[in-house]
C-alpha cells in the first residue's frame, strides 16, 4: 500500500509540474501577454512598466527559474483588480470552493450509486423507470439554467431557501444540487449499466444459490464488482466538476475560487488568473488522489498491478 | 417498459426506494412545471406569496413568448448555438473515430503513449484551458468568432470521446475486420463499412455528450465571444438577470428554448443509447 501511495504521489507531482509548465509557456509562448491582456490603448511607458514588472523582458529561462521560486516562496504578487497579494485573495476563497466541491462529490456519489442500483435492479418498474426519468432531466439541463430555475423556485417563488452568500447549510443547498444533477444523473446511468453487466454474472447465480438474501447478492456480490468502473468515471468527470462550479459559484454569488476567477478572466487579471489555474489543476489533482485511492480500496487489482 | 408494474412493492425495502425515486422525480419536475408556468404567466406576480402553483387562467397568456420571439437577438444566440453544437459534434466525431481506432488497434508504444497523453489531457479542466485559448484566439484573429468556441469545446470533448470510442473498438472481436480484411476491403473500408455500424450505439453516446456540453457550455461562450447578439443561448439568458427589471416570464421562455434542444436530441437518440450498454461513460 505504501508503495502504491509513493507512486500515485510521484505522479501527482509530475502531473502538476506539467501543468505549471504548459500554463507558463502558454502564457508567454503566444506573445507578450501584456499585449493581449491589458486593456487597448496602452501607452508605451505603463506598457514598459507592466512588461518589466512581471519581469517578462527577462530571458524565458530565467522567467521559469523565477516563476518556479516566486512559487516556492509563496510571493505570488499583487492582484491587478484588488491590489492585494494573491495568495491572501485565495486563501479567503479557497475553502469555500473545496466545501463546495466536496459537498457537490459526496451527494453526488450517495445519490447517484444507489439510484443506479436501484434502476438496474427495478429496470423493469415504476421505480426504475422514476430514477431513468429525473437522470434524463439532469443530464438535459444547462447547469447554468437549472441554477436560474432553483433560485426562482426555492428563493424568489417559495422563499425557502437564501439566494447568495456561502454562510450557512441552507447556502449549500441550491449550488450543490444546480451542480450535482448533471453528475449524478450521468452516474445513474452509468452505474445502471455497470449494474446490468454485472447481473447476468454466473457469480450472481452462485451467491444466490447458496442462499444469501437478495440485498446481500446485490449489495456485497453485485455493487462491489459494478463499482469498479463507475469509480473510474468518477475520476473523469472531476475536471467538468470543477469547471461546472466556476459557473454555479457566479450565480449564487459564491465568493470562492470560481467567481474570482470568472471576474479575472473578464477583467484580465494576469496574476490572479496564472495562480488561480494552478490552484483549480491542484484542486483535480488532489481530488484524483483520492479518487484513486478509494479505486485501490475497492479492487484490491489495481494495487497490486502497480 | 412498466411490464413489472408495482409487483416489487411487496419488498418494504422496494417501497422505500420507490417514495425516495418519485420523490426525486417529484424535485427534477418541479423546477420544470415552474419554468413552464412563469413563461405563460401575462402579469407580474410571478414573485407574489405565497405561489400560486396552478395559476388562474386569466393569468396566462404567450406574450412572454411573443416578445422574447420577436426579439432578433434570441433567433441570433439560437442560430449561434446550433452552430457551435454541430460543428463541435461533427469535428469531435471526425477527430475521435479515428483516434480511437488507432488506439485500440495499434499497440505500439506509441499508441500507449498518446492514449495516456489524452487520458492526461482530461486531467485539465476547462477553466485551465480559457485563458490560454483565450489568447491563443485573440492572436488568430478569431475572437468572437464561433469557431473559437467549437475549439474551445473540443478541447475537452476530444479526449474523453476519443477514450469512449476506444472503449466501443476494444469490445468488437478482432476476427471481424479480420474477415472483412479478407474478403477485399482495405482497413479504411473496413472501419467504415465493418466496425462503424458495429459501434453505433457508442457513437450516439458519444454524440449526445459532445453536444450536451456544447449547447450547454457557459464558460467558452462567455468569455471568447463579446455578447449582444453574437453569444450562445445558455449565456444570452444570463443577460436578461442584468436588466434593471428583470422579466422572470422572457427570461423562463429562453431558458426553455435552451433546454429543449437537448432533451429533443437526446430523444431521437435514445434507442440507440440503451443499446450502448457499458461502454458510455457520462
Amino acid at each position: 500500500m505504501l508503495a502504491y501511495l509513493a507512486a500515485r504521489l510521484a505522479r501527482m507531482l509530475v502531473t502538476l509540474w506539467v501543468i505549471a509548465t504548459v500554463v507558463f509557456l502558454a502564457t508567454r509562448a503566444t506573445g507578450n501577454p501584456i499585449d493581449f491582456l491589458m486593456p487597448e490603448g496602452l501607452d508605451a511607458e505603463s506598457r514598459r512598466a507592466m512588461i518589466s514588472y512581471f519581469g517578462l523582458d527577462q530571458p524565458l529561462a530565467t522567467q521559469y527559474l523565477s516563476f518556479w521560486r516566486s512559487l516556492w516562496d509563496g510571493e505570488w504578487g499583487l492582484g491587478l483588480i484588488e491590489r492585494r497579494p494573491v495568495n491572501v485573495i485565495f486563501a479567503e476563497r479557497v475553502g469555500r470552493s473545496l466545501s463546495l466541491l466536496l459537498a457537490t462529490l459526496t451527494v453526488t456519489i450517495t445519490f447517484g450509486v444507489p439510484l443506479g442500483v436501484a434502476a438496474a435492479v427495478w429496470r423493469k418498474s415504476v421505480l426504475g423507470n422514476a430514477v431513468l426519468l429525473a437522470a434524463f432531466l439532469g443530464y438535459a439541463i444547462p447547469n447554468f439554467i437549472l441554477a436560474i430555475l432553483l433560485l426562482l423556485t426555492f428563493s424568489f417563488s417559495l422563499n425557502w431557501l437564501p439566494s447568495a452568500g456561502s454562510g450557512t447549510v441552507l447556502h449549500y443547498i441550491m449550488p450543490v444540487m444546480a451542480l450535482s444533477a448533471f453528475f449524478i444523473a450521468s452516474l445513474v446511468r452509468y452505474t445502471r449499466n455497470s449494474m446490468l453487466d454485472v447481473l447476468s454474472q454466473d457469480y450472481m447465480r452462485t451467491a444466490r444459490a447458496k442462499g444469501l438474501g437478495e440485498p446481500a447478492v446485490i449489495l456485497r456480490h453485485g455493487l462491489r464488482n459494478a463499482l469498479v468502473p463507475v469509480i473510474t468515471v468518477i475520476g473523469l468527470q472531476m475536471t467538468t466538476l470543477v469547471s461546472g462550479a466556476v459557473v454555479i459559484e457566479t450565480v449564487f454569488s459564491w465568493n470562492g475560487v470560481g467567481d474570482l476567477l470568472v471576474g479575472a478572466t473578464m477583467r484580465c487579471d494576469y496574476p490572479v488568473l496564472q495562480f488561480g489555474v494552478l490552484i483549480v489543476a491542484c484542486a483535480v489533482v488532489v481530488i484524483n488522489l483520492i479518487v484513486d485511492l478509494i479505486y485501490s480500496a475497492a479492487d484490491p487489482r489495481v494495487r497490486l498491478a502497480e | 417498459m412498466m411490464s413489472g408494474g408495482f409487483s416489487e412493492l411487496r419488498d418494504p425495502f422496494a417501497v422505500v426506494g420507490l417514495v425516495f425515486a418519485l420523490g426525486l422525480a417529484a424535485a427534477a419536475l418541479l423546477p420544470i412545471y415552474w419554468m413552464v408556468v412563469i413563461s405563460l404567466r401575462v402579469d407580474d406576480a410571478i414573485l407574489s406569496w405565497p405561489p400560486q402553483l396552478i395559476p388562474p387562467a386569466s393569468a396566462l397568456g404567450l406574450d412572454a413568448w411573443r416578445a422574447v420571439l420577436s426579439e432578433p437577438r434570441v433567433a441570433a444566440w439560437l442560430m449561434n448555438s446550433a452552430m457551435i453544437t454541430a460543428g463541435s459534434v461533427t469535428l469531435a466525431l471526425l477527430v475521435a473515430t479515428p483516434a480511437g481506432y488507432a488506439l485500440s488497434r495499434g499497440k505500439t508504444p506509441e499508441a500507449a503513449a498518446a492514449g495516456a497523453a489524452i487520458l492526461a489531457s482530461k486531467l485539465i479542466p476547462a477553466t485551465v484551458l480559457v485563458m490560454p485559448i483565450y489568447v491563443l484566439a485573440r492572436s488568430a484573429g478569431l475572437l468572437n468568432s464561433p469557431v473559437a468556441v467549437v475549439l474551445g469545446n473540443l478541447s475537452f470533448a476530444v479526449p474523453l470521446a476519443t477514450y469512449l470510442l476506444k472503449n466501443a473498438f476494444d469490445a468488437l472481436p478482432r476476427e471481424l475486420e479480420e474477415a472483412a480484411l479478407i474478403d477485399g476491403l482495405g482497413r479504411l473500408g473496413a472501419l467504415v463499412r465493418i466496425l462503424l455500424p458495429n459501434i453505433a450505439p457508442a457513437l450516439a453516446a458519444t454524440a449526445v455528450y459532445v453536444f450536451i456540453v456544447s449547447w450547454n457550455d457557459f464558460l467558452f461562450a462567455r468569455t471568447l465571444l463579446s455578447g449582444g447578439t453574437s453569444t450562445t443561448v445558455t449565456v444570452g439568458a444570463a443577460s436578461y438577470l442584468g436588466e434593471i427589471t428583470v422579466h422572470w416570464n422572457r427570461l423562463m421562455a429562453v431558458a426553455m428554448l435552451a433546454t429543449l434542444p437537448c432533451l429533443i436530441f437526446f430523444l431521437l437518440l435514445s434507442g440507440q443509447l440503451t443499446r450502448s450498454i457499458g461502454t458510455d461513460v457520462h
